[in-house]
């Protein structure tokens, strides 16, 4: 089987990792990764094209399950023991964090925290910490001013490990090739000749081939903080954006996101960089010592109903719309276009394929 | 008028039959703020620019054109009359609309609306040709202040901006009512339920506009009809005119001739 996967962000890697996961040995597939940037360029978070790389890692299906329906949500949660299984078989145990994570709510804002539980599903799993639960999880927030709370089943992702393993895995397989060309509409139909099955994963490049897919901005900053010692991300409830504080290892932490309906790809506004800097320096004093290593933004491409899908075309598949969900909603499309592809999905699969739908009819 | 007559009003010489309006942000998604807009109907859809918004928020404006609803452009976020008169001018470049809420914020904790700066803002916009909905505060010398610079309706708040506390002040709220009878009214800010939309519309408010009372909630769909009935039926009991508060109990069915309730207040009266 020649298969051909246009756009190597996140999606498109979880379809060729999953691939080569579910058929094993099988000499007769070939994937060909087609990507605008080299490997190397495409794992740097200053100069992706990726918005997977650039996004926080966070595997948070309570903390996100606002945006959910319930069967949603279910799936959300599957992701989790999916990450730690590809964790494993990617042998990079430390790509996968489970401490949990962190709410906080700043105490100028009281009102911040109901709020938050009343939204959320699954509101059981949500407990404020006591200052001496806090000092043996999180000892360096004890000086916060406000409230905390912790979401144990929730976990990270530490994106650079992931995409540098995930790169390596990809390369060292005969059967992958990477092929640096940008994909045009027009490529398409010589690529549907070409391969058995082409899967389209360009994210928001797909925009004219998807009259409903929009870019929702996010700005992130990731910063060097070697006073700030925190060891699972925190989500802060800011009045404006979600705004995560994570930690992405050698002291290193990443500030983000805001949420912009705009497909402006200017530089940062300052605002949303004030407010960035001022939401992580609200959580640690620490953070106005640290050190800004850089500021990225990117679109995140979203479809009305907030949900990723997949669009069948002949042995064309196109799949995109994961919006802020692609750690937690990724890992069940790629799944499902596995399966579409005809390997067997249920054999191998970490969990269940699920049962997003797919489009009746092109856009 | 009869219940079901057509039941329009005019805003700065436009008819307007909706009552209810309604902001689009903190939507879980896209479609369930057109859900609840199918539902709502709401006279207008308000919707805040920023410059970056302005240079790339197209794909976002061709949907919400799409509900075929009213644009009602804000100037959220502005601190200054300066900022509102130009964020002003961009929205209508882009929305091409005359349409305008002026919000000039005083406070960034409370979102209280600045006095001075937004008269000189809504002076201005309405000498270049804007029709102007001021959001302010429910003060009586700011509101007459709007007034005497051109302002045909007044935006006053219930409470702070996405708090949900209610009417923090009715007596105000009634007081302008009575003081700009003719000036159009309608409550932006601070509702939560829909009983607090009834109230004010049984003061005889022409509308409500609401944003985080209905996204927030946890089914937003289903509140923006709720507050589309709640809205409805301030209006029509403010139009039936309620009865004014008695002190003494009135018994609503005639008991002249019930013996036996007589029998017992002669039993009670002579102790038998």
């Amino acid at each position: 089987m020649k298969i051909a996967i246009v756009g190597m962000g996140l999606l498109g890697r979880l379809v060729a990792l999953e691939c080569l996961r579910q058929t094993g040995l099988d000499e007769e597939l070939t994937i060909d990764c087609y990507n605008s940037q080299p490997p190397i360029e495409n794992e740097s978070i200053r100069h992706t094209q990726s918005v997977g790389r650039l996004a926080a890692g966070l595997l948070g299906p309570y903390t996100e399950s606002w945006h959910f329906d319930e069967q949603t949500f279910e799936e959300a949660k599957l992701a989790i023991s999916y990450w730690e299984a590809l964790s494993e078989w990617l042998n990079a145990p430390k790509m996968f964090n489970s401490k949990g994570c962190l709410v906080a709510c700043h105490v100028n804002d009281p009102g911040a925290l109901p709020l938050f539980k009343q939204r959320m599903q699954g509101a059981d799993q949500f407990s404020l910490l006591t200052k001496n639960e806090l000092l043996k999880l999180e000892p360096s927030l004890c000086s916060f001013n406000g409230h905390l709370g912790l979401l144990s089943h929730e976990a990270q992702i530490k994106i650079p490990i992931f995409y540098r393993t995930s790169t390596d895995r990809l390369l060292n397989d005969s059967q992958v090739k990477w092929i640096s060309k940008t994909v045009t509409a027009k490529d398409f139909s010589h690529l549907s000749k070409a391969y058995d099955w082409i899967i389209d994963c360009r994210g928001f490049a797909a925009k004219e081939h998807l009259k409903d897919l929009r870019g929702i901005r996010g700005d992130l900053i990731q910063m060097w903080a070697p006073d700030v010692k925190l060891s699972r991300p925190v989500r802060f409830l800011h009045p404006k954006h979600p705004i995560y504080i994570v930690p992405i290892g050698s002291q290193n932490y990443v500030i983000g996101t805001t949420e912009i309906e705009s497909e402006d790809i200017e530089p940062i506004r300052a605002r949303n960089l004030m407010d960035l800097l001022h939401t992580a320096y609200a959580l640690h004093p620490a953070f106005a010592e640290a050190r800004v290593q850089s500021i990225h933004h990117g679109l995140r491409p979203t479809l009305p109903s907030g949900k990723p899908d997949i669009l069948d075309e002949g042995n064309r598949i196109t799949a995109n719309g994961l919006y802020r969900h692609g750690y937690l909603l990724g890992p069940g499309i790629a799944q499902q276009i596995v399966g579409m592809m005809g390997m067997n999905a249920s054999k191998k699969a970490f969990f269940k394929p699920n049962t997003f739908k797919a489009c009746e009819t092109p856009h | 008028m009869g219940p079901s007559a057509p039941d329009s009003w005019n805003l700065y010489d436009t008819p307007m039959t909706s009552r209810l309006w309604m902001g689009s942000s903190h939507f879980p998604n896209w479609n369930v703020f057109a859900s609840a807009c199918e539902l709502a109907k709401p006279g207008f859809i308000t919707l805040s620019l920023r410059r970056q918004t302005a240079t790339g928020g197209q794909s976002y404006w061709k949907l919400i054109r799409s509900l075929d609803i009213p644009i009602l452009p804000n100037t959220a976020g502005c601190f200054s009359a300066h900022e509102a008169i130009q964020l002003a001018e961009i929205s209508r470049d882009t929305f091409e609309t005359d349409w305008i809420k002026v919000e000039v914020i005083a406070d960034e904790q409370s979102l209280h609306p600045e006095g001075p700066e937004l008269i000189r803002a809504c002076e201005v916009l309405i000498q270049k040709g804007f029709k102007v909905l001021p959001y302010c505060s429910d003060d009586l010398s700011i509101c007459k202040a709007l007034t005497d610079v051109g302002c045909r309706a007044l935006m006053p708040l219930g409470a702070p901006i996405g708090t949900g506390l209610g009417l923090l002040n009715p007596f105000n709220l009634e007081r302008l009512r009575y003081r700009f009878p003719k000036i159009p009214l309608i409550l932006d800010a601070g509702l939560g339920k829909p009983s607090q939309a009834t109230q004010v519309m049984e003061m005889g408010f022409d509308a409500v506009l609401l944003n985080t009372a209905i996204s927030q909630s946890v089914n937003p769909a289903e509140m923006a009809l709720a507050f589309l009935e709640a809205v409805s039926a301030g209006h029509r009991a403010f139009k039936a005119v309620p009865m004014p508060a008695q002190p003494n109990a009135q018994p609503s069915t005639p008991s002249m001739d019930m013996p036996i309730g007589d029998y017992r207040v002669g039993a009670e009266l002579y102790g038998n």
